[in-house]
Formats: C-alpha cells, structure tokens, sequence
C-alpha cells in the first residue's frame, strides 16, 4: 500500500502540474505549444522510480513529466514556460528544449534526443543508464533505427522507453506502419524488450527493474515498450474533437482504496496539488522577471567570437 | 629534409597531439578506426586506443547525433563527416541540436564539437560527393566554421576548433587536401580574415583554393590586388574585407558555390551593411552556375571558378 500510495502522490502532483499548464494556457497566461503528457504519468513515474543517482534522463517533445520527475525543480519548470529569466533555460528554450542536469534535455524533433542519450551514455560511469523516452512516432524515423543499431553495436547503456500511445500526432498507428509492435525492432537488433501496460505504475517500475541489471553490468541496451492512452490532443489547442477515453489513474485510486486507503484522502491530495500547482504558476506570473532582449546574441556561443 | 607536411597530415598530426593531451577529445566517423580514405585518421586507433577512434555504420544522422551527446557528457568529439554532401544526412543533428543547445538551454549546456568535412568539385566524382555547401552553414547561429588553406593553418585551426567550447565545422576544401603550399601569415589567428596579398586597386575576398588560384592569376592582372582569404566563413566578420574596400574601390568576391547560394550574396550584403547602407565601390560575385555539380571532366571543368572568370570580374570591376 505504501509503495504504490507514493506512486500515486508523484503521479498526482505531475498531473496537477499540467493541468495547471493547460489552465493557463487557455486563459492566455502562457504562450507557445505545448504537449501535456496527461495520461502517461504512470509510465514516467514507474520508470523514474527505477533510476539511481548517476543516471540521466532524455526526454520527447511531451517533456514536462519527465523533467519534474528527474527532480527538476517545479518553480524553474514553470518559470521556463512562463518565459521568465528565472526559467530552467532563462527562457529560451521553452516547453520543447528544456535543459537540465538529470534530465538532460527535450526536443521539438520527434526522435531527436534518440542518438545524444548514446552518445551520452558513453561517457557515463560504469553501473549507470541513460533513459531515453520517445512516442510512438518516432519509430518511424530514421534516426530510431540508426541509435538503436549503434546503441545494439557498441552496447552502450541506454534503456529505450517508447510511450506508445498508438497515436503518432494526429492519426493512428496503424496509419503510419505495418509494424505492430515496436518490440519487434528490439528483437530485430538482439535488445532484451519488453511490452507492458504504461497505465499500470506497479508493473512498468517491476519491468524497468527486470530489464535495468543487464545494462548496468555493460550487456547493452534494452527497450520497453508502454501502452499509454494521451487523454489530451497532441497539443494544448488542436480543434479536433477528443473521445472521452479511460484515465489510469481512476483504476490507480480504486486499487488503493481496495487495499485500504481512504477516497476522500486521495481527492483531497488531489486537490490540494492542483491548487498548489495553480499557486505556482500564478506566483511565477506575478513575480518572476522577463528576460532582457540586451543579452541575447551573447548566448549564442560559450566563446562569442569577435 | 623531409617535406613539409600537406593538409591531411597537418591535421592527423594535430588530431593525434590534441588527443594525447586530453583524454576526453575521440574521434566518430565512418572507417575513422582505419584511417578514413585520405588518411586523416590512419594509426590514431593504434596510438590512443581503439576505444577512442570509433568506426561508425553509415548513419551521419546517429553518429553526430552521438557525438552531440558525448560532449553533454563532457567529451570533446571530433567527427568526420566524409563529404560536406553527407551533411544534408546529419542536418537535423547539426541545426537542431549541436547549434542550438547553448542557446536554447539558456548557457546551461555547450556542445565542443568538431565536425571535419571535405567540399568542393575537381575530382569528377559527380553530384554527391562534389558541393559546396558552404552557405547553408553560414546561415544557422550557433556554429562556427573555419576553412583552412593552407598546412599550417589547418594545423592550427584543428588545434583551435578542439579547444573551443562551441561547435566548429572544419570546412576542408578537397582539393587542398595534398597541398603543401604555405600562405602569407600562416603564424595567424585562424578565426580571423588574413591579407594574404596587400594591394591598392581592387579588394578580391575568398576562401579555399581559390585562394591560391587568386594569388596565382593576380600576378598577370594589370592591376594591384588585395587578396583576403576569409578562413572563417561563420559567423561571418567582413570588417577587415570593408576596410579593404574602403581603401580600392573595387570588391571580388569569388566562392566555390551555384550562384544562386547564399555565401558571397550575403559577404556582400554584409560589406554593405558595415557602409550604413551605402558603399562606393563596384561589386561582382564569382561563381558556378546555378545546376548541380556535373561529373563529365569537361563540364565540370566549366563548372567549376576559373582563373579567366577571375581576371573577367577584375576587368569588370575595374572599367
């Protein structure tokens, strides 16, 4: 019950977070085009929960989640959305190219981070991963096939992590491939892969832990393939008319309260997130500074050349 | 006696230097472990490792995409893309990711990469292995590029982008590659233009081997010209070439490129801009025709800058 209450309490404030995203977007106190991961929380938090303190995290163009939960700090998350000066990229990178240290970065590339997260993880101490997250539109891409076939070759330490929710931006899957499964891929280039269901936070944290051993002891890449339902558009604004899909974490809240938690606690904690979330972002929209146009052209280049 | 090194090896040897004082400089490409086809990197696996010279699949777009992510990691790669062609394979990674990551992520993260490319026609190896792409680079902040002609420069130059903590383009034109030829002020900075050929009538700006070909035909010309090898094509600095033009007059910019790309279009609009607007000088461009690189010997002969299309733009200007 513990375990899986602290998996609830993560993916409540990740969920809270963007829903006050998405808030404050309609009400035009934010700008720009974001991608909310509402619905893939599970997936983010089951695999987090797995890292250790010297592994890092790439991340997709549905950032925010993977971010928060790499512990990067909520207010510079904001603020960086906010397009303030205190943003974890002073504002410059936005939504699609936040930075930081854990993790290491997002991208408004679909399969863009792919071959950095190897790259990277040849220069990572012995016994730690690289996760790299990525849609199941990025499958299709060349680069997907080229950083799976040099991760597979040179046996770097990466776990590939598809958040397949079976829409690639607006149309299916099967729309987009013959392909069924993207652990065929895993199987094709000699990776351990394994398929699980991204709505069940338990079960993607006990595939992660089966699949982490082997990578850390220098036996290579594996992927991890997890079915997630986007319960929003593929980004904040798009006109289409949404089905009304299940959300995993209604299934999340009976199971604790069948093992003895008490509903009201648990929409309370809910609550309480989004109101703290909503008080961030407000905070930040009150207080934090713009950035100033003056300093731009230096931030071009670590050494501006004269 | 032995002889003078030639480019290629002025920048092996550089490499290999560069690699024995800091562990963190490795080297990614396609055959790299095996010395490469001009033998850029021939015997660096067997002096510093095989760890550290990495023979990649034919994937410009994972290897570079890689090597952006080894130096986040705190590496500094050194890449080679075999022809600047190739670098169409591996835009996504040198736009997108290696030229944009100190910006976007607000100086939070530099990418010191080096990239090796070879450009340029004269081999008729035809269309894809023959351009000058020159200008798509100078049009993306964030990425440096140096175009070294002659062996000391390179050396220099291989030394330079290795140490820097920003992306550096090694813009290598392929037909200096064996040369051994030594230019005026080879003790230089090479991130800055050099007056390779002091002169008083005609200011004649360039890169690559059309520097040589501009000291060469220059020499047979009624006319005394300055000759300016640019070396560093981005970001582009037209200061010294301004300053030039202010003394003569007269402005040749000749660049290995179809004459619809963008290069010398925008030296010029950059000469331009440093007059406020206003420049007193007469200006031509040479460069190819507008069509991709032929690979018949005669028409990509045609093709390619010539010295009679250098002395008719002197002629030009000067009338």
């Amino acid at each position: 019950l513990e375990r899986l209450r602290a998996f609830h309490t993560t993916v409540s404030s990740l969920r809270a977070f963007e829903e006050a995203v998405g808030e404050s977007l309609r009400a035009r106190d934010l700008e720009g085009l974001l991608h909310l991961s509402i619905g893939g929380e599970a997936v983010v938090v089951g695999v987090t929960s797995q890292l250790e303190a010297d592994d890092l995290v790439y991340s997709s163009h549905r950032p925010h989640g993977h971010f928060l939960a790499a512990g990067a700090d909520p207010r510079a998350v904001a603020a960086e959305l906010a397009g303030r000066e205190t943003g974890l990229c002073r504002g410059r990178g936005g939504s699609l190219h936040l930075m930081s240290d854990r993790a290491v970065m997002a991208t408004g590339i679909v399969g863009g981070t792919l071959p950095l997260a190897v790259g990277h993880a040849l220069r990572q101490p012995e016994g730690s991963v690289v996760v790299v997250f990525f849609g199941d539109g990025a499958v299709q891409t060349g680069t997907f096939h080229e950083s799976m076939n040099l991760a597979a070759l040179w046996r770097v330490p990466v776990l590939f992590v598809c958040e397949n929710n079976g829409v690639a931006e607006f149309s299916t899957r099967d729309e987009h491939t013959t392909v069924e499964k993207v652990t065929d891929y895993g199987h094709l280039y000699g990776l351990p892969a394994s398929e699980v269901d991204g709505g069940d936070v338990e079960a993607v944290a006990r595939t992660v832990a089966s699949l982490l051993p082997a990578i850390r002891n220098g036996h290579g890449p594996a992927l991890l393939e997890a079915h997630v339902t986007r319960l929003r558009p593929h980004y904040e604004g798009d006109w289409r008319e949404r089905e009304e899909h299940v959300d995993f974490l209604v299934g999340l809240e009976a199971r604790l309260v069948e093992l003895g938690a008490s509903a009201d606690e648990l929409a309370t904690r809910r609550a309480a997130d989004l109101e703290a979330a909503r008080s961030l972002f407000r905070s930040v929209l009150h207080e934090d500074p713009l950035p100033d146009p003056a300093d731009d052209r230096s931030l071009v280049f670590a050494r501006p050349l004269p | 006696v032995s002889a003078p090194d030639n480019l290629v090896q002025a920048a092996r040897s550089a490499l290999s230097e560069a690699m024995a004082d800091d562990d963190a400089v490795v080297v990614l490409g396609e055959d790299v472990a095996d010395g490469g086809p001009f033998t850029l990197t021939r015997g660096l696996a067997a002096e510093h490792g095989a760890e550290r010279v990495r023979s990649t699949p034919i994937s410009e777009g994972a290897f570079v995409g890689a090597a952006v992510g080894v130096a986040l990691g705190g590496g500094r790669p050194f890449v080679d893309i075999m022809f600047d062609d190739f670098l169409s394979l591996a835009a996504d990674q040198l736009f997108n990711n290696a030229a944009k990551i100190h910006y976007v992520s607000g100086g939070r993260y530099s990418v010191p990469l080096t990239v090796w490319t070879l450009a340029g026609a004269g081999t008729r190896w035809g269309a894809h292995h023959s351009q000058n792409n020159a200008g798509w680079l100078s049009q993306v902040p964030g990425l440096k590029v140096l175009s070294p002609a002659s062996p000391l420069m390179m050396r220099s130059s291989v030394r330079a982008a290795l140490d820097d903590p920003d992306p550096v383009i090694l813009f290598v034109d392929r037909s200096l590659l064996f040369s051994r030829a030594p230019l005026p002020g080879d003790d230089g900075s090479p991130w800055h233009p050099r007056v390779v050929q002091p002169g008083t009538d005609v200011t004649l700006v360039c890169s690559g081997r059309l520097v040589h070909l501009a000291c060469e035909v220059t020499q047979h010309v009624d006319a005394s010209v300055e000759v300016i090898d640019l070396q560093r094509l981005a970001p582009l600095d037209v200061t010294a070439v301004f300053e030039s033009v202010a003394r003569t007059g007269r402005l040749v910019i000749a660049h290995d490129e179809p004459h619809c790309g963008g290069h010398s279009t925008l030296i010029q609009s950059e000469v331009w801009r440093l007059g406020g607007g206003r420049i007193d000088a007469a200006v031509t461009r040479v460069t190819s025709p507008p069509t991709p690189v032929p690979a018949a010997g005669l028409l990509e002969d045609h093709h390619m800058v010539a010295a009679e299309d250098v002395t008719d733009a002197i002629d030009q200007v000067l009338r």
